[in-house]
Parts: structure tokens; C-alpha cells; sequence
């Protein structure tokens, strides 16, 4: 699904790398946690398999294609929810579904009641996001990340800035999302959040990927991730 | 096409639903008075075509200041509350978004403009006796139509490339004034830059027909109607280039 070969890149004002030769190969329908504490290069790499970065060395492939070389709009294939970007506050939770939908050729009315429904916001559906929780304001951006319908879903630090009732809301959704069969990529630095979710984790240690399985997850990192953060869903 | 519909759209909806549209109303209806006030304060000589000519200069010199508040913050705003990141997940491209802003504000207060224009002259019929032929009148309808083109698209490449609201609606202001002192300076030149201005060609041309107002271009012939129409909008296109290609997506937003 993901492969990354000999992955180097450091920001141009920096000395110091992100990445460092770094290979891994992520499988399909899997769930990644990809785990690292603040500032050791998530975002960075998500801004890499997202083509927002694109002047590192080595090799980026998704579906067998080299990033670089795609000519197609990358978030053709990816759906990605990042914090940084926020749903007009002026638009109900239903126009802004649907402008997902139309933005990327998918728009049906069938199509949008299965995402309201499939995210719970069908009595939401005409409040505006300004009325929204942050929890249900969350809840309708993953239904927009899932309106691409793309195999492979980002979220970066899905739970973010919510409090500990809307975590436990956004887990729950995203728990609907792993069963849709989806290639799922959770960044976190927060093992608690992925504890029940994920099939393997990738940590960010020594400018290095490294990704290993639920059945070979290794106790010291359980316990040290575990110990961040306690949460149960 | 389908992108750039669902871009005015979603600027439709934000004037609609943040209620901006009541600012804009507020805009137009101070302009409006002010067209039908200001040439009261003329002597009691004038007539129905001074009139008009008044208004007329009235719409293109003032207009662009009563739509700071919207235009000048047109992409600062997409910085303030992270819409661009929205957008651009959205594949909605940078062009996209500029041609978009470009097309909607353009057709939206070129209209504004016209019918102000056109209200204004049914207001007038009621005070002064009809004294101007069908095609002046359609002349100067069209030249504050296509001039107020020229102030939006100013304003909307300013608030492309400069990098917040107040910075951008400093600027349009400097631009105003230094555009009055070019003019001031050297007439000829300057009348050509921009409309804005009371000695530009658009209001020489408009003082010619009217008779109202003073013409600072020193010959007012064919070519001269021909120019007041056409600059504003090769203007307008030149401004709209220069927002795809420099616009502040391009240089970081952040």
C-alpha cells in the first residue's frame, strides 16, 4: 500500500534531519498508529504522503506510484482530517458534507444520508458547525475526510484539543471507520487512543521509522505509550 | 467549471449566512443617498444629465471605499479561520480560488452598481425634466458598470497579496490618494491609471456629456470614450493576472 525507501529529509532553515534514511512498508487495511511525542516528525510525515513536502531523498510510493510522480490530485487517493484545517462555521453539517461529496465527484442524496447516518449526525444535519460540540464538529469532519472514499485515510491527531467526552465520541467513529476496511494512518502521542484500535504501530525514534505488529508489539513501548495517557473506549 | 461553481457558492453562503450581506446592503444604501444628495448641493441650474453625471462619479470614486470592509479582508479571512487548508483538501486549486473571488464580486457589484445607477436615474425623473438621449444614458450605465469592475478587481488583488486586512485596506487607501496626486501632477498621465480619480478619463468623459464636474483630459474625443470604457477592464484583467501569479497561497500563507 505505503512504501518508503531510504526516506531522508530535514526542513531547508534546519541542520537537523526529520528523517534519516529510513525505510518502511506499511500493508493495506491495516491501522497504523504511528506514535512519536511532539516535534519528532508526524505531521512532517504526513505532510509528506500528502505531497505538501516533496523536496526530501529516497522514494514515497502509494498504490505503487512514486508521490513525485503523480499527476493526479493526491487527495484523489488520500483522505486526510488534520487540525489545522477547519470547516467553515458558517455552513450546516449536511451543506458541508455535501460540498465534500461534490468536491470529489461523489455527491448522491443516498450518498450523503449514508455518511449523516454512518456518523451519527442525521438530528444535527441542519445546525450550523458554529452550534456544533467540538466532538460533533470533529464527527463532521471525519464524515468530509470520508467522502473521497479513497483506501487510505489520514488523521492526524484526530482527537486533539477535545475534551475527554468528545475523545471518547471521535474513538467511537473512527472505530466505524476501521470497519469500512480502510487503510487507516492515526497519528498520536497518545498510545491510549489507538490502544484498542491499532494492528500496528509505527514510532519515530532516532530519525528513524520503524514499524512493528500488535503481536510483536514490544512491552516496554505498551507500557511506556501506556503510561502517557489512560483512556478507556 | 464545477469547482468554480461550488467557490461562489460558498461565497454566496457567507454573505448570506454571516449576515454580511446586510453590511453590503447598508453600503449600497448609503451610496444611493449619497448620489441623491450630493448633486442637490449644486446650484439650481442643474438639470437631469447633471444629475446623472454626479451620480455616476459619485458610484465609481466612492464605492471602493464603502466595500473595504469586505473585499480588502476577502483572503485574510481565509487565514483567520483556516478555510484555505479546507479548501485545498477539497482539490479546490489556488486558481481556482482567485478566478472564483474574481467572477463573483465582479458580477455581483458591477450589478450592485448598475442598479444603483438606474434607481437613482427613475428617482431624478420625479425632479427634473428628461433632457439626455437613450445612448448617454446607456454609455454612462456601462461605464460605471465596467469601472466598478476596475475597483473590485483592485481591491481583490490587494487582499491577494498583501498579507492582512489591515495592511490591505491601508493600501487600497494609499493607492486611492497617490492615484489623486499622479493625477494632480500630471493630468494626462494620470488619467489613464484609474477611474477613481476626478480627473481620470472616465470623468472627463462623464463631464463632457453631462456638463457637470471639470474635464482634466484635454481632448475629449472617440478614442477617449472608447479608452474610458476599455481601461478599467484591461486593468481589471491585468489585476487578475497578477493575483494568480503573485497571490500570498503561493508565497506561505502563514
Amino acid at each position: 500500500m505505503i512504501t518508503i525507501k531510504s526516506l531522508q529529509f530535514k526542513y531547508s532553515k534546519s541542520n537537523n534531519f526529520i528523517f534519516k534514511g529510513t525505510s518502511v512498508c506499511i500493508p493495506e487495511k491495516s491501522f497504523i498508529a504511528l506514535l512519536a511525542p511532539n516535534g519528532v516528525g508526524k505531521t512532517t510525515l504526513v505532510k509528506i504522503l500528502t505531497k505538501q513536502i516533496s523536496n526530501y531523498t529516497g522514494e514515497v510510493k502509494i498504490h505503487d506510484e512514486d508521490l513525485r510522480n503523480i499527476k493526479y490530485n493526491i487527495y484523489d487517493v488520500v483522505s486526510i482530517l488534520t487540525t489545522d484545517m477547519k470547516t467553515p462555521k458558517f455552513l450546516t453539517v449536511a451543506e458541508s458534507i455535501k460540498f465534500s461529496l461534490e468536491a470529489f465527484d461523489n455527491y448522491t442524496e443516498e450518498k450523503l444520508n449514508e455518511l449523516i447516518a454512518l456518523f451519527d449526525l442525521e438530528e444535527h444535519r441542519n445546525k450550523k458547525i458554529s452550534q456544533l460540540s467540538s466532538g460533533l464538529e470533529r464527527r463532521t469532519e471525519l464524515a468530509q475526510t470520508l467522502s473521497n472514499q479513497s483506501d487510505l485515510v489520514i488523521l492526524d491527531e484526530p482527537c486533539n484539543a477535545l475534551d475527554y467526552n468528545s475523545v471518547v465520541d471521535t474513538l467511537k467513529v473512527i472505530k466505524k471507520i476501521k470497519d469500512l476496511n480502510k487503510t487507516i494512518i492515526y497519528s498520536t502521542h497518545q498510545f491510549s487512543e489507538v490502544e484498542s484500535l491499532y494492528t500496528h504501530c509505527i514510532t519515530i525514534k532516532d530519525n528513524k521509522l520503524s514499524l512493528v505488529s500488535r503481536e510483536d508489539i514490544n512491552d516496554d513501548l505498551h507500557k511506556y505509550y501506556s503510561s502517557v495517557y489512560k483512556l478507556g473506549v | 467549471m464545477n469547482r468554480l461553481k461550488k467557490l461562489i457558492w460558498f461565497e454566496s453562503m457567507f454573505l448570506i449566512k454571516t449576515k454580511t450581506i446586510i453590511y453590503l446592503l447598508g453600503v449600497f444604501i448609503t451610496m444611493l443617498v449619497l448620489s441623491i444628495v450630493f448633486p442637490m448641493n449644486f446650484n439650481s441650474d442643474i438639470d437631469y444629465k447633471m444629475v446623472l453625471g454626479s451620480v455616476a462619479s459619485v458610484i465609481i470614486q466612492f464605492l471602493g471605499i464603502g466595500l473595504i470592509g469586505l473585499l480588502c479582508n476577502l483572503f485574510y479571512r481565509d487565514k483567520k479561520f483556516s478555510y484555505h487548508y479546507w479548501f485545498i483538501k477539497h482539490k479546490i486549486t489556488i486558481t481556482d480560488i482567485v478566478r472564483s473571488r474574481f467572477i463573483f464580486y465582479n458580477i455581483l457589484f458591477s450589478l450592485l452598481a448598475g442598479l444603483m445607477f438606474i434607481a437613482s436615474s427613475i428617482i431624478f425623473i420625479f425632479m427634473y425634466e428628461v433632457n439626455i438621449s437613450f445612448y448617454s444614458y446607456l454609455y454612462m450605465l456601462v461605464l460605471v458598470i465596467l469601472s466598478t469592475t476596475y475597483v473590485v478587481s483592485l481591491m481583490i488583488m490587494i487582499s491577494a497579496l498583501v498579507v492582512d486586512f489591515v495592511s490591505s485596506s491601508g493600501l487600497f487607501i494609499l493607492i486611492w490618494f497617490t492615484i489623486g496626486i499622479i493625477n494632480g501632477v500630471t493630468p494626462y498621465l494620470g488619467g489613464y491609471l484609474s477611474p477613481l480619480d476626478a480627473s481620470s478619463v472616465q470623468s472627463g468623459v462623464i463631464s463632457e456629456i453631462s456638463g457637470i464636474g471639470s474635464n482634466f483630459i484635454a481632448e475629449i474625443d472617440i478614442y477617449s470614450y472608447l479608452l474610458a470604457l476599455l481601461l478599467p477592464v484591461i486593468y481589471a484583467f491585468v489585476f487578475y493576472l497578477i493575483s494568480i501569479k503573485f497571490n500570498k497561497y503561493k508565497r506561505g500563507i502563514n
